[in-house]
C-alpha cells in the first residue's frame, strides 16, 4: 500500500476514533438502576439517595445523612445552580446514585448530574390542551420504578419515561382537561402499581385517585373521592352537586407495606366559598382516606374539616409513625391539617385519637370526641365580605413537605398564621375552562403584619405539643428537611434558605437566594459528599460543605 | 427597478415593520383580546343584580359599595381613566393595572367579570353622590401655604417621602382624600408605612419602610437617604400605626374644601398607549 494511502487511512481511523467519545457521552451508561419496589421500601437504607416524593413510603422527610452537622453547618456553600426559567418551581427531585430527576413547570422533566448540575437530558413537554388551572402551571415531582420514572402532567396524562433517555415509553390521560382536570402532584410507585392523583376542584371536576400497571400504564382501579348517588357518602350531596364536587388528590401520599395500606389527601368541595349548593358534610372532601393498594377499596376516611367553605383542602403529606400513644403502641398518621389543627389518628381503623390547634383559628370551638369540630357562628365567608375569619384561604399549613426526625422524635413543619377576608358569590355554573369559585379569599383586604406571618413548629406529633418554634416574617410555602446531623433546613418567602439546630431551633445558617420560595428541600450524597438542595425561585441550588 | 429605488422600499418597508413591532410591544398585557365583544354581552337584569353580588364583595371593600371610592378609585363619577368601552373596563377588571393596588382577576370566569362591568357601568350612571364644593385655584394655595410639597411632589416637582400626587385626583374619591388630609394615619398606603429602628448602641432611625426579611430592614428616612440595617444590630424595631404625614383636623373648612377641590383635579391625561 503506498503510504500516502496508508496515511489517508490511519488519519481516518483517528478522526472516527476521536468521534467515539463524545458518542458515549451522548448515552451515559445508567448508573443505580433500576430502582426495584424492594429499594423503594426500603429507602432508609439508601440515605445517598432521595427515591421517593417524601423521602420515604412513610414521607418521613428526614435523612440519616450526617457529614451537615450542627458544628459545621456554617461552612456550607452553593455548588451549583440549575436555571428553569419558569415561575413558581414547586418540585421535589429524586435523586439515584449522582443522578437528579427533576421536574420544571409546566410538566417538563430533566435528568442532572448530581456533582455539577449539568442536565443529562430533557424531557420538554407540550401541552396537548389549554387547561384551566387555579393556582399557576405547576408540577410536583415524580415517581421511579425499575428504570422508569413517572410525571403526571398540566394536561392530565400519566407519563412514564426511560430514565436512561427521558424517552416516552407510554403515556395515559387520567382525565379530559377540558372538563377543568389538571395534574401537578408526584405519582406514588408502590409494588408494580403507579398511584396518580387528580386536580382541579377549583374548576368543578369530580375527584378521584388512580392506580396504573406500571408496565403498561393500563388503568387497575379508580377510587372516586365524590360519591355516586346511591354510594356510600352520597347523602352528604345534594341534587347534582356531586358531579362538581371537587375533592381532588393533589399531594402525594404516603403507603404502610404491613397493612397494604395507601394514604391519601383530599381537597375542599365546590364551589370553593359557596356551600348553599352542596348542603351536608361533602364526602370524602377535606379527608383522609386509607384504601387497599391493590384493590382501591376504602378501609377508612377521616373528615377533618365537614362542608368545607374556606378552601381548606386536607392534601397535606400524611406522615406514618408507629409510636405510643396513651402510653401503647400504636400504628399512626399524623396531619397538621390547613383547618389549623394537628390531628392523630390510629393508621390501622382511622380512630380519631386527638386534634390540637396550632395556629390560630377562629372558626371551631373545638374538636369533639369523635374528631367533628364544633362550629363558631360567622365564620363562613359573607357577600360582603367576612374578614374575621383566621387561619386564611391557604390555611395553617398547606402542601408542603412535613419533616419527622427519629432522633428528635420531632415532627417540623412550616405553619402559617394569617387572617383573611373571605366572600362568597352566587354559586356559579360548571364550565369548562372556568373557575368554579363560588367567591374567594381576598377580595383587597389589608391586614397588618401581625395579622400575617409564619412559624416553623418543632412538635411532639403524639400530642400536638409543640417544642420550639422559629418565627418567620410571612407566611412560609417551603416545606421541612431534617437530618441526623440534627438539623432542620426550610426556607423563607423572602428567599432566605436556612438551617437550624433541630433540638432547640439556634439557626445557624441562611442564604439569602433573593426569590421566593414554593419547595422542599431535600440531601443526598455526591461522590461521597453531602449536598442540599432546593428551589429557589426559578432556580434548584446546591449547596455542599466548602 | 434600479438598485437605489429597491433600497429606498426596503428601508421603508423596514421602517413600517419596526414601528408596527414596537407599537405591538408597547401595548400592554393583556390588551389585545381577538374575539371579546366591544359591548357587554351579560347586561340584563339578573346579570346586574348578579354584579352587584359580585362587585359588593370583589371590589367595595376598596372602591365602596356603591362605587364611592376609597382606597381605590371612584366609580360612581362617569369618568374611567382606562378607557370607557365595555371591553376597556372589562379588560381594566381581568387584567388589574400594574403599578398600583388594583389586582387582576385572572381566575374569575369571563360571565362573572361581564356581570361586574355591568354594574360598574350602572354605578357610574348614578353621578357622584358629593359634589366637590372648593375651588380648584384656591387649593393650590393651600397645598404651597402648608407646605405640602415638602412631602408630596406632583409633575416631579416636590419631594419624595409622601405619595406622589401628580394623578391622585383620578386615584381617589374625594371622600378619601378629605380623610388623609384630617387623618392620615386611617389608611396608608402599602409602600409607606412607616418604621422606626433602635440599635444596639441606642441610635433611633425612622422612615418608610422599604424592604424587610428575616435578617435585615430597609428604610428611607426623612432626609431620602436610603439605610440598611442588619436585626442582629437592632435592639427594636418598630412598626408604628401612624402615617408620618402630621394630621391636619385644624384646617379650616373651606381651606380643606379648596384643597380636596385641587387634588381632585390632578389627573394625569392617559398616555395614547
Amino acid at each position: 500500500m503506498p503510504e500516502k494511502i496508508l496515511r489517508i487511512v490511519s488519519l481516518l481511523g483517528v478522526a472516527v476514533l476521536a468521534m467515539v467519545p463524545p458518542l458515549m457521552g451522548q448515552s451515559p451508561a445508567p448508573r443505580g438502576l433500576p430502582v426495584t419496589y424492594e429499594r423503594l421500601l426500603k429507602a432508609t437504607e439508601e440515605p445517598g439517595n432521595w427515591l421517593t416524593y417524601g423521602g420515604d413510603y412513610r414521607s418521613h422527610h428526614y435523612s440519616s445523612l450526617k457529614e451537615i452537622t450542627v458544628d459545621n453547618v456554617h461552612r456550607l456553600r452553593a455548588k451549583w445552580i440549575y436555571q428553569m426559567h419558569r415561575p413558581k418551581v414547586e418540585a421535589t427531585p429524586i435523586v439515584v446514585d449522582g443522578v437528579m430527576y427533576l421536574t420544571r413547570p409546566p410538566s417538563d422533566v430533566i435528568a442532572l448530574d448530581a456533582e455539577t448540575g449539568r442536565a443529562l437530558w430533557t424531557f420538554e413537554y407540550r401541552l396537548a390542551a389549554s387547561v384551566y388551572t387555579c393556582c399557576g402551571q405547576v408540577n410536583r415531582g415524580l415517581a421511579i420504578l425499575g428504570a422508569t420514572l413517572f410525571i403526571t402532567t398540566l394536561d392530565a396524562k400519566l407519563i412514564a419515561l426511560d430514565a436512561r433517555s427521558g424517552r416516552v415509553l407510554w403515556k395515559k390521560d387520567l382525565a379530559d382537561p377540558g372538563l377543568n382536570y389538571t395534574a401537578t402532584s408526584a405519582p406514588l410507585a408502590i409494588k408494580d402499581k403507579v398511584i396518580a392523583g387528580i386536580a382541579g376542584a377549583e374548576g368543578g371536576i369530580r375527584g378521584f385517585l388512580d392506580a396504573y400497571d406500571a408496565q403498561t400504564g393500563e388503568r387497575v382501579w379508580r377510587f372516586w373521592t365524590i360519591p355516586a348517588p346511591g354510594e356510600p357518602g352520597s347523602e352528604t350531596w345534594k341534587g347534582d352537586s356531586w358531579k362538581y364536587g371537587g375533592g381532588s388528590t393533589w399531594i402525594t401520599g404516603s403507603y404502610d407495606p404491613e397493612l397494604n395500606l395507601v394514604y391519601w389527601g383530599t381537597g375542599n368541595p365546590g364551589p370553593d366559598y359557596n356551600g348553599d349548593v352542596r348542603p351536608g358534610d361533602n364526602l370524602y372532601t377535606c379527608s383522609l382516606l386509607a384504601l387497599d393498594v391493590d384493590t382501591g377499596k376504602l378501609k377508612w376516611h377521616f373528615q377533618f374539616t365537614p362542608h368545607d367553605t374556606h378552601d381548606w383542602d386536607a392534601t397535606q403529606v400524611p406522615v406514618l409513625l408507629d409510636s405510643t400513644f396513651d402510653g401503647r403502641p400504636r400504628k399512626l398518621v399524623v396531619v397538621p391539617s390547613r383547618n389549623g389543627f394537628h390531628y392523630v389518628l390510629d393508621r390501622v381503623t382511622g380512630a380519631f385519637l386527638l386534634a390540637k390547634q396550632y395556629v390560630r383559628q377562629t372558626w371551631a370551638k373545638e374538636i369533639d370526641k369523635k374528631g367533628r369540630p364544633v362550629l363558631n357562628p360567622n365564620q363562613d365567608p359573607t357577600y360582603e365580605g367576612n374578614d374575621l375569619v383566621w387561619p386564611g384561604v391557604d390555611g395553617g399549613n398547606n402542601w408542603m413537605s412535613p419533616s419527622y426526625n427519629p432522633d428528635t422524635k420531632l415532627l417540623y413543619f412550616n405553619a402559617r398564621e394569617e387572617r383573611r377576608r373571605y366572600f362568597k358569590t352566587d354559586a356559579p355554573e360548571f364550565r369548562p375552562g372556568e373557575a368554579y369559585f363560588g367567591g374567594g379569599g381576598g377580595g383587597g383586604a389589608r391586614f397588618r403584619p401581625e395579622e400575617s406571618w409564619g412559624r416553623l413548629i418543632a412538635m411532639m406529633p403524639e400530642t400536638g405539643e409543640i417544642k420550639w418554634e422559629h418565627r418567620i416574617l410571612t407566611p412560609p410555602w417551603a416545606g421541612t428537611l431534617s437530618t441526623a446531623g440534627n438539623l432542620v433546613f426550610s426556607a423563607t418567602p423572602s428567599g432566605n434558605f436556612y438551617a437550624l439546630d433541630a433540638r432547640t431551633g439556634k439557626e445557624l445558617w441562611h442564604f439569602n437566594g433573593g426569590d421566593r420560595v414554593f419547595a422542599s428541600p431535600i440531601t443526598f450524597l455526591s461522590r461521597g459528599k453531602q449536598l442540599v438542595t432546593i428551589p429557589i425561585g426559578d432556580i434548584l441550588i446546591a449547596f455542599g460543605l466548602d | 427597478m434600479n438598485i437605489y429605488l429597491m433600497r429606498r422600499i426596503f428601508l421603508i418597508t423596514y421602517c413600517l415593520m419596526s414601528w408596527a413591532l414596537a407599537m405591538q410591544a408597547q401595548r400592554p398585557a393583556g390588551q389585545s383580546r381577538p374575539g371579546l365583544p366591544e359591548t357587554n354581552p351579560y347586561s340584563t337584569t339578573s346579570d346586574l343584580d348578579a354584579g352587584r353580588k359580585l362587585y359588593v364583595g370583589r371590589c367595595g371593600h376598596c372602591h365602596g359599595k356603591n362605587g364611592e371610592g376609597g382606597r381605590g378609585a371612584t366609580l360612581n363619577s362617569g369618568r374611567f381613566r382606562y378607557g370607557t368601552s365595555d371591553r376597556e373596563i372589562f379588560l381594566v377588571i381581568r387584567n388589574g393595572i400594574p403599578n398600583t393596588e388594583m389586582p387582576g382577576t385572572f381566575s374569575t370566569p369571563e360571565a362573572e367579570v361581564w356581570r361586574i362591568v355591568a354594574y360598574v357601568r350602572q354605578l357610574s350612571r348614578q353621578g357622584a353622590p358629593e359634589p366637590v364644593t372648593g375651588d380648584t385655584a384656591a387649593g393650590l394655595l393651600v397645598y404651597q401655604k402648608n407646605g405640602c410639597a415638602s412631602c408630596h411632589s406632583i409633575d416631579g416637582k416636590g419631594a419624595i417621602l409622601g405619595p406622589d400626587l401628580s394623578d391622585i385626583g383620578a386615584k381617589r374619591a374625594a371622600l378619601y382624600l378629605r380623610q388623609s388630609i384630617m387623618e392620615p394615619s386611617a389608611d396608608i398606603p402599602l409602600d409607606y408605612r412607616t418604621v422606626e429602628v433602635i440599635s444596639i448602641t441606642g441610635k433611633t432611625s425612622s422612615g418608610i419602610h422599604l424592604n424587610e426579611d428575616e435578617y435585615s430592614i430597609h428604610m428611607r428616612n426623612m432626609k431620602g437617604d436610603l439605610l440598611s440595617f442588619m436585626k442582629s444590630e437592632l435592639k427594636e424595631i418598630k412598626l408604628p400605626r401612624d402615617s408620618l404625614m402630621p394630621d391636619y383636623a385644624s384646617l379650616p373648612k373651606d381651606d380643606l374644601e379648596n384643597l380636596v377641590a385641587y387634588l381632585g383635579s390632578l389627573r394625569q391625561t392617559r398616555r395614547a398607549e
